[in-house]
């Protein structure tokens, strides 16, 4: 090596030390002006009890108390008593979680405040999750000068998961407790003193109980108005407004000529979609509440029944959040229950997707908590999940009111997935809630289809989904707009979700839409009509050109060797 | 080298070699768990298990007991395995639930810890503090007797309650534990003081606690003269003594001090007048200033809504003397002197009597002045005063007293 290469080496690798020294610096500069620029949290500088998330008072409800409870109590001790009971159970969950007592002093005091910190510290070689998903108070006794109270919670529903040191599941449970109760009131807090646990048998399931004027499930089919009901329908975002656009900027006439346009098409059906973020916003949700019901009383009056899917783009399943699941489900299901447009309830789409990121253990949990809670608020609706295979479909179906899927694969694989989906179900109706083909057609990508293909794709699935309640289509439209988080970053993988509407963005019907409309015959896709697409013309066109230019270098070589020959 | 090289290859050879096939286990096909259904507090309570067919192992045990969930293995030899619930976890009332599992199988048992004896102090919890002894209204002695871990003790266990009432009488309660805790109503009766509270079970004693049966509302209300007065008269400075009489209840009992009374003066004069007061042995009491002129007092005297008979006070003129005023017009103002303004025994008025002094002629003023040495003495501008003839009158009380001054 010479010596000028040696020295290049030595100030490349100073340079690159210098380098890695003022990133540090920066950082550690950033790091201290930004710590000079925080305050102090103030709920530790005061002391203050942390904020109760509005939902974890929710789950809480009081049965009619005892007949001499001692003193009457008022409104305002028992949002009191609520508030700070959930808080106990916030402040158990949150020091299980994390391992040592979080802030167990707010909540609790005496006998039950040395027990819990004792167990919690003895429990540190394993971590466990727990969350309340209900209580039932029943008050006993209020004490005369207000301080003290007995009390039963008596169902309280607690969904626990266990793990070793090793983070490895030990094991997942519901339990099903009752609890008695002696709080006092102290500091102006009510803290826990006592409690006794027994347990509970688990709870009889709330039951489906089917009304004539929804649609409803006759063990394998649908009817409604005592007639057998086939579901033909799609599923629903306007083009320019798709996904998180559609409710905050939702238009009541695009609805109205949207509508039309279902109709025309001889469809029935609709799908759509709640988000769960943007319902669960305190300002916003209801007047969001508002446009879906102004939705469904247009679905009402063009005779299209609504599959509402509930907790759209919801990817976290942490026990934590389910009070603020069920919080949404509590707001969305009681304000729509009694829409008469409403055909189902699907809880989640595609929930099978969320295995990767949350355990399937936990997403099932989540699930079947769920649908208890969903049957609770509204027994009268369908129940589904909108699972996106078949397979996935196989999952929880006792659960479901209607096993729904998507179906994406080839068209004559469909009739083995239903037969071994009714299999498996046994008498549970199935339907068919997303299905498609997109007539992204790209010259540098491979599986493109033309609008013909989709055509005879999309009818060939619709008919035989007929015989199995029907079917809804994605979409009505192609999206011109997909953001990356929905399909994808790279083209292969938006492209393709851009363009699987019935109608193109512009509003033009496709072939399927002539189709369906009655205004074509369904096309018949020829052999041949493959080597017609765009992507197969470019490779037979570079092929082309690499034979051409091989024959040309190989002609040349050729010649150049007989002339020095 | 050679021999490095051999060695490695040996131990290469060593690794590779086929683990000895472990003795082949059949799996297990039933699991049972065996525990007593109830069992005392702190007392080590042995939980079985039973894995067929005679399976060895290791089976995982959760156990949920009140406070405390707690997670551990159990070795399993010839199908059975052991576990001994010590303390901590077998200290706390309530069930206890077992899942047990190993597999695919799991198991599940409840037993319940009953709570031990009761141990003392038994302290009895009065609420309210104070109630009113008329033998209608009550309070509330609440107790929570535990055992040794500080358990409440079971349901429908007897406690007994003794109140000492101010008349030495003893009223004897029994309550039984129910939803962890027992109460009772103990009504006041007639007599007014400290009533001690005890609690007692099982022979285990505790603390004394106290409750205040006061007075009710007074019944009889009524306000009269602290002391006779010899001479009673608007001078303008003697205050008048009031009292209330010495207020009781229904059942006799004085009210407790502190009491609040307000007494309520109409001063005859247009004014009233509220003066707050506090009972001290069941009395209240005040004192009015006289006024300087003559009047006739109404007093009441008022516990919230309960009203005492008017006192009526005639307070008669003092018989004090006329006095001079001068006014002498200068060149800027005009000097006023009254006085020498003297009481009934021909003694100065107290320093700070109000006095009004009036002018009347082509226009009218008014100006208040304080009396200070027996005399006034103010002065008025004259640019306040267009030329012409006035009248100038002096108030000292009920008194007054002209002078005529010209402004040319």
């Amino acid at each position: 090596m010479s010596q000028r290469r040696f020295k290049i080496i030595i100030w490349l690798l100073f340079l690159l030390m210098l380098g890695q020294s003022g990133v540090w610096v920066v950082g550690r500069v950033a790091w201290l002006v930004a710590s000079f620029q925080q305050g102090a949290d103030p709920a530790s500088a005061l002391k203050l009890p942390p904020i109760l998330p509005p939902e974890a008072t929710t789950a809480i409800q009081w049965l009619p108390d005892d007949a001499d409870t001692g003193r009457v109590m008022e409104d305002f001790t028992r949002q009191q008593l609520t508030s700070d009971y959930g808080r106990a159970w916030l402040q158990w969950n949150t020091s299980l979680k994390i391992g040592r007592p979080y802030n167990l002093r707010t909540s609790f005091s005496g006998p039950a405040l040395h027990y819990l910190t004792t167990s919690i510290s003895a429990s540190a070689n394993m971590q466990i999750d727990q969350i309340d998903t209900a209580h039932r108070l029943q008050l006993h006794f209020y004490a005369a000068d207000g301080s003290i109270v007995a009390l039963t919670d008596t169902q309280a529903e607690v969904y626990q998961l266990i793990y070793d040191v090793d983070g490895k599941l030990v094991s997942a449970q519901w339990l099903y407790a009752r609890y008695e109760l002696v709080m006092l009131l102290q500091d102006g807090t009510w803290r826990i003193r006592h409690w006794v646990r027994h347990e509970l048998s688990v709870p009889l399931e709330p039951t489906y109980q089917p009304k004539p004027q929804f649609v409803q499930s006759q063990q394998h089919d649908l009817q409604f108005e005592q007639r057998p009901f086939i579901a033909r329908g799609v599923n629903y975002y306007p083009s320019a407004t798709p996904w998180l656009h559609f409710w905050p900027a939702y238009q009541p006439q695009q609805t109205t000529i949207d509508l039309g346009l279902i109709q025309q098409l001889n469809l029935n059906s609709v799908r759509i979609f709640i988000p769960f973020a943007q319902f669960t916003e305190p300002y916003s949700t209801s007047l969001y509440l508002r446009s879906v019901t102004d939705f469904l009383d247009q679905a009402e009056q063009a005779n299209i029944k609504v599959i509402v899917t509930l907790f759209d783009f919801l990817g976290d399943y942490q026990l934590a959040r389910w009070q603020q699941t069920d919080s949404y489900l509590t707001t969305v299901v009681t304000s729509l229950r009694d829409h008469p447009a409403i055909m189902a309830w699907d809880v989640k789409n595609e929930p099978d997707r969320d295995y990767a990121t949350a355990s399937q253990g936990v997403v099932e949990a989540w699930l079947t908590h769920t649908i208890r809670q969903l049957r609770r608020l509204d027994p009268h609706h369908l129940i589904t999940i909108g699972w996106s295979t078949p397979a996935a479909a196989e999952r929880l179906s006792q659960a479901v009111d209607l096993v729904s899927f998507h179906y994406y694969a080839a068209a004559e694989q469909l009739p083995a997935a239903y037969q071994r989906l009714k299999q498996i179900v046994g008498d549970k109706p199935l339907l068919l809630t997303e299905s498609g083909l997109s007539t992204w057609n790209s010259p540098f990508f491979p599986h493109g289809h033309d609008q013909r293909e989709q055509a005879a794709y999309v009818i060939n699935v619709s008919q035989q989904a007929e015989s199995h309640n029907g079917f809804l289509i994605w979409t009505l439209f192609d999206i011109p707009d997909v953001p990356s988080t929905i399909a994808g970053f790279w083209p292969w993988q938006r492209g393709p979700q851009m363009h699987l509407g019935l109608y193109t963005a512009d509003y033009e019907p496709k072939v399927i839409g002539n189709v369906l409309r009655g205004l074509e015959p369904v096309p018949v896709v020829r052999w041949w009509e493959a080597w017609r697409k765009p992507f197969r013309i470019t490779v037979i066109g570079i092929s082309m050109l690499g034979i051409i230019g091989g024959w040309r270098t190989y002609s040349r070589r050729q010649r150049k060797k007989r002339r020095t020959g | 080298m050679r021999w490095l090289l051999l060695l490695l290859g040996c131990w290469w050879l060593t690794a590779c070699q086929p683990q000895q096939p472990m003795p082949m286990q059949s799996a297990p096909t039933a699991l049972t768990i065996e525990v007593a259904p109830t069992s005392g507090v702190g007392v080590d309570l042995p939980i079985r298990l039973y894995v067929a067919p005679d399976w060895n192992g290791r089976v995982t045990l959760t156990l949920q007991t009140s406070y405390a969930v707690h997670v551990q293995t159990v070795s399993i030899q010839q199908g059975l395995g052991t576990l001994l619930l010590t303390k901590p976890w077998n200290e706390q009332r309530g069930d206890v639930s077992i899942v047990a599992r190993v597999d695919q199988l799991h198991a599940s048992a409840t037993t319940t810890l009953q709570p031990s004896a009761v141990v003392e102090p038994i302290r009895p919890l009065v609420g309210a503090r104070s109630i009113i002894a008329n033998g209608a209204t009550w309070s509330m002695v609440v107790v929570i007797p535990h055992d040794q871990f500080g358990n409440p003790i079971a349901d429908a266990s007897l406690v007994n309650i003794t109140a000492q009432r101010p008349n030495q009488q003893r009223t004897r309660l029994t309550a039984k534990t129910a939803h962890l805790l027992a109460w009772q109503r103990l009504y006041s009766q007639t007599v007014a003081g400290k009533t001690l509270i005890s609690a007692q079970s099982q022979g285990r004693f505790g603390p004394q606690a106290e409750l205040l049966e006061v007075a009710g509302w007074p019944v009889q209300l009524s306000v009269q003269l602290a002391q006779p007065l010899p001479r009673l008269s608007a001078d303008g400075y003697t205050f008048i003594p009031i009292q209330t009489n010495l207020i009781q209840d229904a059942f006799g009992n004085v009210v407790p001090d502190g009491t609040s009374v307000v007494f309520e003066v109409d001063d005859g004069l247009g004014q009233k007048r509220s003066i707050n007061s506090v009972t001290i042995r069941g009395i209240a009491e005040t004192q009015i200033l006289s006024p300087n002129q003559a009047t006739r007092f109404t007093i009441q005297a008022r516990i919230f809504r309960i009203t005492s008979a008017p006192l009526v006070l005639d307070i008669p003129p003092d018989g004090a003397t006329d006095f001079l005023v001068q006014a002498v017009v200068a060149t800027d103002v005009i000097s006023v002197t009254v006085g020498p303004i003297v009481g009934s025994l021909q003694q100065y008025v107290p320093d700070g009597t109000m006095a009004l002094l009036q002018v009347n002629g082509p226009i009218r003023l008014e100006q208040t002045t304080d009396v200070v040495a027996g005399y006034l003495q103010t002065t008025i501008r004259r640019s306040l005063l267009p030329s012409g003839r006035y009248l100038l009158t002096c108030w000292v009380g009920d008194r007054q007293s002209n002078q005529v001054f010209i402004i040319p």
